[in-house]
């Protein structure tokens, strides 16, 4: 087993590892003294941070518990509408954070809508192109007739203004 | 915290809210050492730790009706805890910086400093340097070294995966061990 890091050593120390883990690192812990030497520094470290709890008296909860109820009483309306959308909202994300799976379904829903408006816009202008397209090719194929009927006055005009020519 | 704790909280909020005036009292005198507990690890001072317990539970009483059993009970005190703490934190921002005190007279003469901090006040240092550890971080190790919740737990009531719990830990470990390093 290669030397333990610092994450490892620490999970040891507040015992968050599964059985079969641990006894391989307490077996590590036995024959590797870089380690053990870590794990002593650890633990002098983290034994020194207080874990003694602080108590107040019986007489201090009570008035307490007695200065609550005057409290409950003089609660407004929006205090407990801002205390219940409060608890709606950490309720939420509580179950978003035990199923990311629906946070994630959500968001991509709402990529999809939000995004609809853009593709929609997106296909009205192809279809606009579209359209001035087919109109643009409408107008050429009008301009083409026209040049056409246009060709043929020519050849009508030139024709009659060269017999014009050769009668004068 | 213990699943017959855990089944005594849920006992008697059920009795709470079927309009039994007592049991918010019982239920209270269970749960209020966890809470001032928290709370004093938050603001390192008992005055605060006491109107913060009474602003939580002023809070449990409003707020249990709209529990709608999405996480365990003691999960959703817990996280009400620390963030009625945290709000007494944000009022109160001038918090004497003991840490930054020892820090730069260590600088100057550490290994007598050494001599005459005793480990009462390397207890008070250490609880005065993860009042100013960031967020995350202070919230993983108070939870997990003081109130000696599982990962899972720490997890499903500050609201991020287990390996980001265990990273925290680590970096809030990491760091106070480089802060207290002058001192140990």
């Amino acid at each position: 087993m290669k030397c333990l890091s610092e994450k490892q050593m620490l999970l040891f120390f507040y015992n968050e590892l599964k059985p079969q883990e641990r006894k391989l690192i307490e077996e590590h812990l036995s024959v590797c003294r870089h380690c053990s030497e870590s794990r002593d520094k650890l633990n002098n470290f983290l034994n020194i941070a207080d874990k003694e709890k602080v108590d107040i008296s019986r007489d201090n909860l009570n008035e307490i518990l007695r200065q609550l109820k005057p409290s409950v009483k003089q609660e407004s309306a929006l205090t407990r509408l801002r205390q219940k959308l409060s608890f709606i909202t950490q309720d939420i994300l509580a179950a978003l954070t035990r199923r990311p799976q629906i946070a994630v379904a959500a968001l991509t829903i709402i990529a999809v809508i939000s995004l609809l408006p853009v593709i929609n816009k997106g296909r009205m202008e192809m279809a606009r192109e579209d359209m001035v397209d087919i109109e643009m090719e409408l107008v050429f194929e009008d301009s083409n007739n026209t040049d056409v009927m246009l060709d043929i006055f020519n050849f009508d005009s030139s024709q009659k203004s060269s017999s014009t020519n050769i009668s004068s | 915290m213990l699943k017959s704790k855990e089944e005594d909280i849920r006992r008697l909020a059920d009795n709470f809210l079927n309009g039994d005036s007592h049991a918010f009292s019982e239920l209270a005198e269970l749960i209020y050492s966890d809470i001032l507990n928290i709370s004093y690890r938050y603001l390192a001072n008992m005055e605060d730790a006491k109107d913060a317990l009474q602003g939580t539970l002023l809070k449990i009483h409003g707020g249990l009706k709209y529990f709608k059993n999405a996480s365990k009970l003691s999960t959703w005190i817990y996280r009400i805890s620390i963030n009625t703490s945290l709000d007494y934190l944000r009022k109160r921002r001038s918090i004497f910086n003991l840490g930054a005190r020892f820090k730069s007279e260590a600088s100057t003469e550490s290994s007598s400093l050494r001599e005459e901090l005793d480990i009462k006040d390397k207890k008070e240092l250490i609880r005065k340097e993860i009042s100013g550890l960031p967020l995350r971080q202070k919230n993983v190790f108070i939870l997990k070294h003081y109130e000696g919740l599982t990962i899972e737990e720490i997890s499903s009531t500050i609201g991020c995966s287990e390996s980001a719990v265990k990273t925290h830990l680590k970096r809030a470990v990491e760091r106070l061990r480089k802060k207290m390093e002058v001192v140990l």
